[in-house]
C-alpha cells in the first residue's frame, strides 16, 4: 500500500474519529443507538413469560429455516439497491425458475436433479441479465422495467402451468436439499455462505467499491473511471441468480412449485429486510450481512405475533408500526452525522 | 341439625359436581391456519368453528382453545405459520391451504411432531392428512349443472356458457370446472364458449367477464365457479348491457356456486337462475365433530374423500325459504 494511501485512509480514520467525538456527547445519539436494543430486550423478556415456546431449538432453528429464502432475496435485492435500482420482479422470477427447474427434473432425462437445479438458478440469472441490461444500456427506468418484468414472467408462469402447482420431484431432490448437516438444515448453510461471500465482495473487492460508487453518484464514477453498465448489468445478474438460488431451497421445502410462490407480498418483506438492515433505497449504503439481519427481524417479528396469538390484522399493524420506527430512526442517524460532520 | 346437615350434604355434592366437571373439562388447543381472509366466508368459518366448538365441546368435557393465523396468500408464509403453530405444541391443526400440493410439506411436519391435522376445505393434493373436511366441490358443481342443464331445456333454450374458472391451484376450483364439463358438454342443450381462468381475482373475474362476453355476443349463459365477488361478474354484465332479470329478452342465465350474500339477493330479484350453496355452518359443525374425536383419541370415520358436505340446490323458487343458508345470519 502507497504512503499517500495509508495518509488518506488515517485521514478518514481520524476524521470518522473526531465525528464520533462530537456525536457521543448529544444524548439524541446515543438515546438512537439504546433503543432498539433496549426495545428488543424488553421484547424477549416478554416473551419469556407469556410465549416461552419462542426459546425451543425447534423453534430457533425454524426462524433460520424460515429466513433462508427471503434472506437470499434479501441479499440479491442489496446489490441492485446499492446501485440506485429496484428489482420489483425478484420474487416472479424465483416462481418462474422453481417451475421450469421442476418441469426439468420431472423429465425421463439422466441427472434430471441436477439438471433441473441448474435451470432453476439460470432461468432467473437470465431475467436478471435482461433486466440489467434494459436498465443498463438502454436507460429504461429500473421501476418500470422490473414492474413489466414481474408481470410478463408471472403471467408465463401462470400460462407454463395452467395455473396448477408442479408436483412429483425426485427424491434425491428432497434428500439432498432437505438435508442437515451439522444440525443445521442446508437452506440455512446455503444462507450463511451466500452472506459471507457477498459480503466480503461488497466490502473487499474492487467490484464491492464500485457497486457503492455507482450508488452514490453514477456521474462521479464514471468521471473516475468506473465502468457504471457493467457494474449496473452485475448487480441485476446477482439478483437474478440468487432468486434462483431460492427457487431451489424454497422448491425443496415446500414440495412442490407453483406461479403464487412468487406473490405480491414478498416483494414487500424483501425490502423491508433491506430497509431494516439499513440498505438505503437511495443507492451507495448498506450491506449483505446486514440485510440477512434484517430478514431475521422481519421472520422474527412474524414469528413471536404468532406464537404470542397476536390476531392477523394486528400483526399487520405492529409489523408496519417496527419498520416505520427502524427508518426512523435510521434517518435520525444520519441526519445528526450529517449535522456533526459538515 | 337436619337442617345444617341437609344444607351440607347438597354444598358437597354440588362442590363433588363442580370439581368432576372441572377435572373433566380438558383444554384442546387448535392451531388453525388460514391462507387468506379474501372473503366474508372464511370469517364465517372461523365464527362458526368458535361457536361449534363451545356447543360441541363442553358436553364432550372439551375446553377448545384457538390459535389462529393468516398467510396473506403466500404458500410459503403458511408453511412457516404452521412450523409456528407446531412449535407452540398445539393438540390439532386444522388448515385451509393456499396450494394444495404445498400443504403436503406441513402435513408431514405435523405427522412427525406427532399432532394431528385437518385440511378444510381444500384438500390435499400430494400427501393425506389426518382427516379432510369441507364442501363436496364436485357434487356441488354436478348438481347446479344438473338443475341449469334441465331450467334451460324448460325453456327452450340452446345455452352458449361463458365459463368463469377458479383458481387451478385449488382442488375445489378444479373439481367445480370438471363436473360443469362432465354434465354439459354430453347434454345436448348447453355448450361452454370459452373457459375463462380467474385465479379468484376479483378483477379478473370483471376483466375475464367482459372481454368474453365481447368476444361471445351469442353467449347467452354464464357459470359462476364461486360467487364471492359477483358484483365484479355484474359489473361486467352491466358494462356489456346484459343485466337483466328472467324473462327479459336480454337476461343472461346464471348458474353460480357458493350462494355468497351478493348473489343470494340477486337470485331473490330474479338475475341469477340457480346456486348451490357452500354451507359454511354445516361445514364448520362437520369439522369440530372431527375435532371431538380426535381429542377424545378416536378415529375420525370419513369417506375415502374425507367427511363431505354436501350443498344444497338454491333457486329463485325457493331461495326465500331455505333454512340456515349461511349467507343470511345464522340465529
Amino acid at each position: 500500500m502507497s504512503g499517500e494511501v495509508k495518509e488518506e485512509m488515517r485521514g478518514s480514520s481520524g476524521r470518522r474519529f473526531s465525528l464520533y467525538l462530537k456525536l457521543s456527547r448529544t444524548p439524541l445519539y446515543w438515546l438512537n443507538r439504546a433503543l432498539p436494543i433496549f426495545c428488543g430486550l424488553v421484547v424477549l423478556v416478554y416473551l419469556y413469560f407469556h410465549a416461552p415456546s419462542f426459546y425451543r431449538v425447534n423453534n430457533l432453528l425454524n426462524i433460520l429455516v424460515q429466513t433462508s429464502s427471503l434472506g437470499l432475496l434479501a441479499i440479491g435485492m442489496t446489490f441492485v439497491l446499492l446501485t440506485g435500482g429496484i428489482d420489483l420482479s425478484m420474487p416472479a422470477n424465483m416462481a418462474f425458475g422453481a417451475v421450469l427447474g421442476g418441469f426439468v427434473m420431472r423429465a425421463p432425462i439422466n441427472q434430471a436433479v441436477w439438471w433441473g437445479t441448474l435451470v432453476m438458478v439460470a432461468a432467473p440469472t437470465a431475467i436478471g441479465f435482461l433486466n440489467g441490461y434494459a436498465v443498463a444500456y438502454l436507460r429504461m427506468v429500473p421501476f418500470v422495467v422490473t414492474l413489466a418484468t414481474m408481470t410478463v414472467i408471472g403471467g408465463a408462469t401462470v400460462w407454463l402451468t395452467n395455473s396448477r402447482s408442479v408436483t412429483g420431484f425426485p427424491k434425491p431432490y428432497f434428500d439432498l436439499f432437505m438435508a442437515r448437516f451439522g444440525g443445521l438444515p442446508l437452506s440455512v448453510l446455503i444462507l450463511i455462505a451466500v452472506a459471507a461471500i457477498t459480503s466480503l465482495v461488497a466490502s473487499a473487492t474492487i467490484l464491492g467499491r464500485w457497486l457503492y460508487c455507482v450508488g452514490i453518484n453514477a456521474r462521479a464514477a464514471r468521471a473516475a473511471r468506473v465502468p457504471v453498465e457493467q457494474v449496473t448489468l452485475i448487480s441485476y445478474l446477482l439478483a437474478g441468480g440468487l432468486a434462483g438460488v431460492t427457487a431451489v431451497v424454497l422448491t425443496a421445502r415446500l414440495g412442490s412449485a407453483s406461479a403464487n410462490m412468487g406473490s405480491d407480498g414478498v416483494v414487500l418483506d424483501i425490502v423491508s429486510s433491506c430497509v431494516v438492515g439499513g440498505v438505503s433505497i437511495y443507492g451507495g449504503v448498506g450491506n449483505p450481512l446486514n440485510a440477512v439481519f434484517g430478514a431475521i427481524f422481519i421472520t422474527l417479528v412474524s414469528n413471536a405475533l404468532n406464537l404470542l396469538g397476536i390476531s392477523y390484522f394486528t400483526n399487520l399493524v405492529i409489523k408496519g408500526t417496527l419498520i416505520i420506527c427502524f427508518i426512523a430512526l435510521e434517518n435520525l442517524r444520519r441526519h445528526l452525522e450529517q449535522k456533526f460532520s459538515s | 341439625m337436619h337442617r345444617f346437615n341437609s344444607f351440607l350434604a347438597t354444598g358437597l355434592l354440588a362442590g363433588l359436581f363442580l370439581s368432576a366437571s372441572l377435572i373433566y373439562a380438558k383444554d384442546f388447543t387448535v392451531g388453525l391456519s388460514w391462507n387468506a381472509k379474501e372473503s366474508e366466508l372464511v370469517q364465517k368459518w372461523e365464527d362458526y368453528l368458535i361457536l361449534e366448538g363451545k356447543a360441541q365441546g363442553e358436553p364432550a368435557g372439551i375446553n377448545f382453545k384457538w390459535v389462529i393465523n393468516v398467510a396473506n396468500g403466500d404458500p410459503a408464509r403458511q408453511a412457516a405459520n404452521i412450523e409456528d403453530l407446531i412449535n407452540q405444541g398445539v393438540n390439532l391443526i386444522i388448515a385451509r391451504a393456499e396450494d394444495s400440493a404445498a400443504i403436503g410439506a406441513s402435513i408431514r411436519a405435523a405427522n412427525s411432531a406427532g399432532i394431528p391435522f385437518i385440511t378444510f376445505d381444500r384438500a390435499s393434493s400430494s400427501d393425506k392428512p389426518t382427516a379432510h373436511v369441507g364442501g363436496d366441490s364436485y357434487d356441488q358443481a354436478k348438481t347446479t349443472a344438473e338443475a341449469f342443464v334441465a331450467l334451460l331445456k324448460a325453456n327452450n333454450v340452446q345455452g352458449k356458457c361463458i365459463e368463469l374458472q377458479g383458481a387451478l391451484t385449488d382442488i375445489n376450483a378444479v373439481n367445480r370446472s370438471k363436473a360443469w364439463h362432465d354434465v354439459t358438454d354430453k347434454s345436448g342443450v348447453v355448450v361452454t364458449v370459452v373457459s375463462v381462468p380467474t385465479e379468484w381475482n376479483p378483477e379478473l373475474f370483471r376483466s375475464g367477464a367482459t372481454n368474453a362476453l365481447r368476444a361471445h355476443p351469442e353467449a347467452n349463459c354464464m357459470f359462476i365457479a364461486s360467487d364471492f365477488c359477483f358484483s365484479a361478474v355484474q359489473s361486467a354484465l352491466e358494462g356489456a348491457g346484459r343485466w337483466a332479470p328472467r324473462g327479459d329478452p336480454k337476461h343472461v342465465w346464471l348458474a353460480t356456486q357458493d350462494v355468497f350474500p351478493e348473489a343470494e339477493k340477486a337470485m331473490e330479484n330474479g338475475f341469477v337462475d340457480l346456486g348451490t350453496s357452500y354451507d359454511a355452518y354445516f361445514h364448520a359443525r362437520e369439522a369440530i365433530r372431527v375435532a371431538v374425536l380426535l381429542a377424545k383419541g378416536e378415529k375420525p370415520d370419513c369417506g375415502p374423500d374425507g367427511c363431505l358436505v354436501k350443498g344444497r340446490l338454491v333457486t329463485q323458487e325457493n331461495v326465500k325459504t331455505m333454512p340456515n343458508l349461511w349467507s343470511r345470519p345464522v340465529k
